[in-house]
């Protein structure tokens, strides 16, 4: 059989703060990590979990889950995600929309399209681990009562 | 992924999804100073919606992770052989690495395939210089501990008297974090640095390097003392004395051919019958026994001398 990725979030809970609401919008940040489990076939089994224990190397799944809970679509939505301190960006999540990225918090762009300055007084092409900022424009309004997610992988330096 | 109906997300909920993508490989990290362990790791996110009325910032939830101590150690033999000689204490290097990411303790053991051999001896290279200085390294005492950095490099020494060496060794450091070791992934929950866990890395926090230790037999030493007789019953060198000298060989180990020789000192004169060896005596005739001697010079051939220990030889000469 193949080997099957099997990918679990639970919806309940896991963190002891609530997402912030305020008025109709909600977004809630969470850190997930491969669990990898074997079955008695074999076969691992990758589950994400919420990260409770991790060391240099470990990938890590940072998860923006947003929701209309009003009564009225809710148009031109940004998530903004500042990469902290210790965490090299990866890639989008294989299931999530590409964000923009940014090395400065200012210009956002296609990692492609962003260079950082060098010691020598001139520019290079960025590489993931430049990425300070990660940023998703919704492209359409959410909808009364939607919920979606954005992820994004990274490891910890 | 957008949204814009009420079932949209890209990671499955309430239950699970069988994806066949693979795993998102990453690009190998290009060396970067690991996440000290015991840093925080904050995460905040923010939402913000533009309307006519302006720009609302909703900030989410800080989730915060402790990143965990990873228990890592590597150690390397000095020398991959060494050589212990009688009478030399052998200090034999190896180099302690703390590949981690946290301030760890290490236990440092010695130990050899040879029964007997007391190796709870170790010093610190204090100083840097990669040779032992009794002067200046610090000894350990036995049981301590080697605190180090992460990443940081330390040089410990074995120490161990050559006299106790009595057949080719080996000699193996182990180094073992104290926090704990074991299977990579075993974890010691709040073990780490700053509160957080502890988790055995990829080394499984021990390391072991082995010195071959080979025996040489050293160098034979000869002592020479005098005593001296005078007619009078004095130890004044006058003409009438008797003047007797001691060679005393000490040989380490086996040593083959050895041939002992000393001149008869000018102005003086071989008392005849005087040569002995290990207090037996010896003619001076030569072809005989094994010593001679003639007006000029003793010779005491001793042949192959199989093992460690010393031999005495003896004469005599009269102060003209």
């Amino acid at each position: 059989m193949y080997k099957c990725l099997c990918v679990v979030v639970v919806a309940a809970a896991i963190h002891a703060s609530p997402a912030l609401a305020a008025g109709p919008l909600q977004v809630e940040s969470r850190v997930l990590t491969e669990q990898k489990t074997r079955a008695a076939d074999g076969t691992v089994r990758v589950a994400l979990v919420p990260a409770r224990r991790i060391v240099p190397g470990d990938r890590v799944t940072f998860v923006l889950a947003y929701r209309n809970t009003g009564t009225q679509p809710i148009g031109n939505v940004v998530l903004d995600n500042p990469v902290p301190k210790g965490i090299a960006y990866r890639a989008p999540a294989a299931t999530s929309a590409a964000p923009d990225l940014s090395v400065d918090g200012k210009t956002y762009g296609p990692l492609a399209s962003l260079r950082v300055a060098t010691a020598t007084g001139t520019t290079r092409a960025a590489t993931p681990n430049d990425v300070t900022h990660v940023r998703w424009r919704l492209e359409r309004p959410i909808t009364a009562g939607a919920q979606g997610q954005l992820a994004f992988d990274a490891v910890l330096r | 992924m957008q949204a814009g109906n009420g079932s949209n997300g890209g990671i499955g909920r309430k239950g699970s999804r069988c994806i066949t993508a693979a795993v998102v490989l990453f690009a190998a990290s290009p060396a970067i100073a690991a996440t000290p362990a015991g840093t925080p790791i904050a995460n905040t996110a923010t939402m913000t919606r533009t309307t006519d009325g302006g720009v609302e910032a909703l900030a989410s939830n800080t989730v915060t992770l402790t990143t965990a101590e990873i228990l890592d150690v590597t150690i390397a033999a000095d020398r991959a052989t060494a050589t212990a000689r009688n009478g030399e204490t052998v200090a034999i290097g190896f180099v302690l690495t703390n590949t981690g990411n946290g301030q760890e303790d290490y236990l440092v053991t010695i130990g050899s395939g040879t029964a007997g051999l007391s190796l709870d001896r170790l010093a610190i290279d204090s100083d840097g210089d990669g040779v032992y200085s009794a002067a200046t390294d610090q000894t350990l005492a036995p049981g301590a501990a080697v605190p180090l950095a992460p990443g940081q490099t330390i040089r410990v020494f074995a120490l161990l008297d050559g006299a106790q060496v009595t057949a080719a060794t080996a000699i193996t450091a182990v180094a073992t974090a104290r926090t704990g070791s074991g299977a990579a992934g075993t974890a010691y929950p709040n073990g780490g640095d700053g509160g957080g866990d502890a988790v055995v890395g990829s080394t499984g926090a021990t390391a072991t390097a082995t010195t071959q230790l080979a025996l040489t037999a050293g160098v034979p030493t000869l002592a020479k003392t005098q005593s001296v007789l005078a007619p009078d019953g004095s130890a004044r060198a006058i003409p009438g004395a008797i003047v007797t000298y001691r060679l005393v060989a000490s040989f380490p180990g086996a040593t083959r051919g050895v041939v002992i020789d000393d001149p008869v000192p000018t102005g003086t004169a071989y008392v005849p019958g005087s040569l002995r060896l290990d207090d037996a005596v010896l003619s001076d005739a030569s072809n005989d026994d094994a010593g001679s001697a003639t007006t000029t010079a003793i010779h005491v051939a001793l042949g192959d001398v199989a093992t460690a220990g010393s031999r005495s030889i003896q004469f005599s000469v009269k102060i003209q």
